[in-house]
This record gives C-alpha cells, sequence and structure tokens, in this order.
C-alpha cells in the first residue's frame, strides 16, 4: 500500500511556484555587485579628430607646380608679366605665352655672382638662345636695358655648350631699387625669376644713391587781401623755403653755446613762462619751436 | 615716369674689378634714374593707393588683395590689383591641385590652397597682401587657409602709402627708404 506519509516525505511545491535548477544554480553563483565588480586599469582609448586628420593630409608642392606649368602655368605667367609690364617694356605691342618652364638654380639663395644651372626640356636637334636681360636698372637711358648674360646657339638643353656671346654679369640693384626683375628668355620662351635680395658687386664704380623727387605740393596764388587768414603762416607759403630755415637755424643758434654745445632739451616744454606781454601768434609760433613742430623740422 | 635725383655717392670696395661695357663710370651716369617697373613705386610704399571714401566699407585701400571664394564644389582663392585685377590665382579646380586632393572643399584642400597661393605670390614677388576677411573662429577653413598663406611667406598687411609731408605739416614722419632693418 502507497502510504500517505511516505508521498508528503517526497512532496515538493509545484513547478510554477517552486525554482528551476537555473534559479538555483544563479542563486548559488550569486556575487553582490557593490562589492564584486572589474576596473579599467588601461589608457583611455586614442580619440581621432577627423579635422586633425585632414589638416595633416599636404600635397607635395613641387609636383602640383610641375603639373600646374604643363597646364594653366603659362596663362597665370603670362598675366602676372604682364602685372609687371614686362611684355610692354621688352617687345612693345607683342606678347605670347610663355610654353618652355626653365629652372633657374644658384648656388646659394641670396648670391647671384656665381653662374645659375639653367634646365629646361627641348629636343636634341634643336637649337636655342638665352636672355638675361633687366629692363629696369639702366643707368644713362631710362628706356634701355642691361644684358646680363646672352648665350647663343645651345644645342639642346645644353647651356654650357653654346656659344656666350656676353659673359654672365650677376644683378646689381640700387640701394632705392627694391625689386629686380630679370627675364631669361629662350628663343620665344620667357621666364621670370625675382631676386630678392643680392648682395651688390664689388666694382670699381661709387654706388650711386637715388631718392625720389616728390612734385611740390600745391599752394594757390597769392592774394592781393588774403581775408581770414593768419597772416604769419600765410605769408610763409610764399616766402624762400631757404630763408625761413635760414631764420630757423639763427634762431637756434642763438642758444648754442660754442664750446659748451646746445643746451639740454626741456623736461617739460608747456611748462615755461611768457616773459612779459607776449601776442597769441607768438606764443604759438614759440609753443611749436618748443615741441618741435611744424618747420622746424626742416633743419633739426 | 619716376625720376630719381643723385643724393650722394659712397664709396665700394675695390674688389673682383671687371671692365664692363655695361657699367659706365660715375661721371658718366645720367642724375635722373628711372625705374620702369610699375611695381616698384608700391615697394617703395610711394606708389599711388586708392584713398576711398571716408564712408565706405573698410577693404577698399590697398595695392593688392586677397580674396577667396568657395562655390559649391570648389574654392578659389587670388589676389586682386587695384587697377589691373586678378594677378595671381588658384582654385582647387586646377588639375595641378585636384589630381592630389581627396576633396575639392574640404578643411585640407583650404588649407593646400593657401599653401599654393603663397607659393605662387612668393614667387611672384607679392610679399605683402591686404585682407579684410576675418575668420569666426580659428579652427574655421578659412581660419586655417589663411594661416598656411601667412606660413607660406606673405604677409597679411600692407603698409600705409607714404605721402611726403608739406612745409607746414606738424610732423615729419620717417621716409621708407630711410628706415635700415
Amino acid at each position: 500500500m502507497w502510504d500517505y506519509k511516505i508521498w508528503t516525505s517526497f512532496k515538493r511545491e509545484t513547478p510554477g511556484i517552486a525554482k528551476s535548477l537555473e534559479q538555483k544554480l544563479a542563486e548559488s553563483k550569486f556575487k553582490d555587485p557593490s562589492l564584486h565588480f572589474k576596473v579599467d586599469i588601461g589608457l583611455p582609448p586614442p580619440r581621432i579628430s577627423r579635422s586633425k586628420q585632414l589638416e595633416e593630409l599636404l600635397i607635395n608642392l613641387e609636383d602640383t607646380k610641375e603639373e600646374w606649368l604643363k597646364t594653366a602655368g603659362s596663362y597665370h605667367i603670362k598675366q602676372i608679366a604682364d602685372h609687371g609690364g614686362i611684355f610692354e617694356h621688352l617687345f612693345g605691342d607683342a606678347y605670347f605665352y610663355p610654353q618652355t618652364p626653365l629652372k633657374i638654380i644658384y648656388e646659394t639663395e641670396d648670391e647671384a655672382t656665381k653662374l645659375p644651372e639653367i634646365t629646361y626640356e627641348s629636343e636634341e636637334k634643336t637649337l636655342w638662345t638665352l636672355i638675361l636681360t633687366n629692363p629696369d636698372g639702366h643707368f644713362i637711358e631710362p628706356n634701355s636695358e642691361y644684358i646680363h648674360w646672352f648665350v647663343g646657339n645651345i644645342p639642346g638643353n645644353k647651356v654650357t655648350k653654346g656659344e656666350p656671346l656676353v659673359e654672365y654679369l650677376q644683378p646689381f640693384p640700387q640701394k632705392e631699387q627694391v625689386i629686380i626683375g630679370l627675364f631669361l628668355y629662350c628663343t620665344n620662351r620667357i621666364n621670370t625669376l625675382i631676386l630678392k635680395s643680392l648682395k651688390r658687386r664689388d666694382c670699381d664704380m661709387k654706388e650711386p644713391i637715388y631718392e625720389y623727387d616728390f612734385p611740390p605740393p600745391y599752394i594757390k596764388p597769392q592774394s592781393w587781401f588774403p581775408l581770414r587768414q593768419p597772416f604769419n603762416l600765410y605769408m610763409d607759403k610764399y616766402r624762400d623755403p631757404k630763408q625761413i630755415n635760414k631764420e630757423f637755424l639763427l634762431r637756434k643758434l642763438k642758444n648754442v653755446h660754442p664750446f659748451k654745445g646746445s643746451p639740454p632739451p626741456l623736461p617739460y616744454p608747456n611748462a615755461q613762462y611768457f616773459d612779459g606781454y607776449v601776442p597769441t601768434w607768438l606764443k604759438l609760433e614759440i609753443r611749436k619751436s618748443r615741441l618741435k613742430w611744424g618747420r622746424i623740422n626742416d633743419i633739426e | 615716369m619716376l625720376s630719381f635725383k643723385v643724393r650722394a655717392q659712397v664709396a665700394n670696395g675695390l674688389k673682383n674689378c671687371r671692365a664692363v661695357s655695361a657699367s659706365p663710370s660715375n661721371s658718366e651716369i645720367s642724375p635722373i634714374f628711372t625705374n620702369r617697373n610699375p611695381r616698384n613705386l608700391e615697394k617703395l610704399r610711394i606708389g599711388y593707393k586708392p584713398d576711398g571714401f571716408h564712408v565706405d566699407k573698410p577693404g577698399k585701400t590697398y595695392w593688392h588683395k586677397l580674396k577667396i571664394k568657395a562655390s559649391g564644389r570648389y574654392v578659389s582663392a587670388w589676389i586682386n590689383h587695384f587697377e589691373n585685377g586678378e594677378v595671381v590665382k588658384a582654385s582647387t579646380l586646377e588639375w595641378a591641385i585636384k589630381k592630389q586632393l581627396y576633396k575639392p572643399l574640404d578643411v585640407s584642400a583650404y588649407i593646400n590652397l593657401g599653401r599654393v597661393l603663397a607659393e605662387r605670390c612668393v614667387q611672384s614677388g607679392i610679399l605683402e597682401v591686404s585682407c579684410n576677411v576675418t575668420p569666426a573662429k580659428p579652427d574655421t577653413k578659412l581660419a586655417l587657409f589663411l594661416k598656411a598663406v601667412e606660413e607660406g611667406g606673405v604677409k597679411l598687411s600692407e603698409p600705409e602709402q607714404y605721402k611726403p609731408s608739406r612745409p607746414w605739416d606738424q610732423f615729419r614722419p620717417e621716409k621708407p627708404w630711410e628706415v635700415v632693418d
């Protein structure tokens, strides 16, 4: 007989209420997350900015220039040559688009005393002429050029095998002449070369120094009755400037001691008393001379 | 025509003398020296520079000015001269530049355009240009372009035109050719 007591000893909770095996295993493996957790002890991952990556993508400028000279370069060079008035001064009304780029390499950048190395592309059985000229630096005739180098009958691109008609002469900029444009042209090709700073050539000639001659300022014709004009300033405009400068110089030398030299400059030029009665126009003149304003600068 | 007058003559060292038919002695040279290069006076800071009207928006007074324009697909930059217009230009539209670019309108395109333009300017003798574009932030494309131009050796500001002082002027400003660097 089946004993009820034995049955109850085996009895468990009904499925649904009783825990499954999975739950029991999970319970037995349970670890408190507040005590057992993983910590990342490594370095932070690298952050890569796309814009920063793009900033580092630099193109090769030499390749770009080579390709440019083959494509749009000749048009651009003609544009800048026109800007410098090169075609106008060399050929008058004629112009052309340069087609053979010349590579001009000087040994050192700042010195052009020695012959440059010139390379260009050409076929072997062609003859070329190389001219280095400066249209802006003639000392005697204003509309002439100086020829710096002239090589004729160059076979192919071998410049050294050509016949030198004019030996190489290094560029000689004047003191006030900042820009030197030298133009090398091979038969009908042109190339511009701008030399920024060149050491002056040593030669037996003294270096001439020029100064720009500004046009004199316009002064309206003197009137018989200059109404509402300050008499001293108005009259000064029509006087000989040399005479005015002489007066300023005499006034200055009056205070200069022959052995001790000129007195020291006033520390506070405006804090000086005027002795006795001084008219306003003279006060202004004295103030101007103390502060070194106006015409006094011409003799200082 | 521009003319110069001989003011003084300074002796130079006597070395490596070379007889050149083109180089005259001092007695032969003319007292008036003419430089035909139209850019010479601008380099000397005495060439004419338009003043504009006093109510003009800034940016009318320049000899050379940097301009930049981006279309929907490409970006171009050029140097404008106040008389001759466009004189030096570069664009990502050009095959020479476009060939090496990934995209013709991204950050790298702007930077590389600046480098190329600066190289062309330096080789054309334009070392100072005026520029009145101001980028909104220092990390924009435009700012990086301007930075690349400056790093390429082109100064982004022009000196003022030197105007001769009249006898009745208060001050006598220093002449540009008397400044010794």
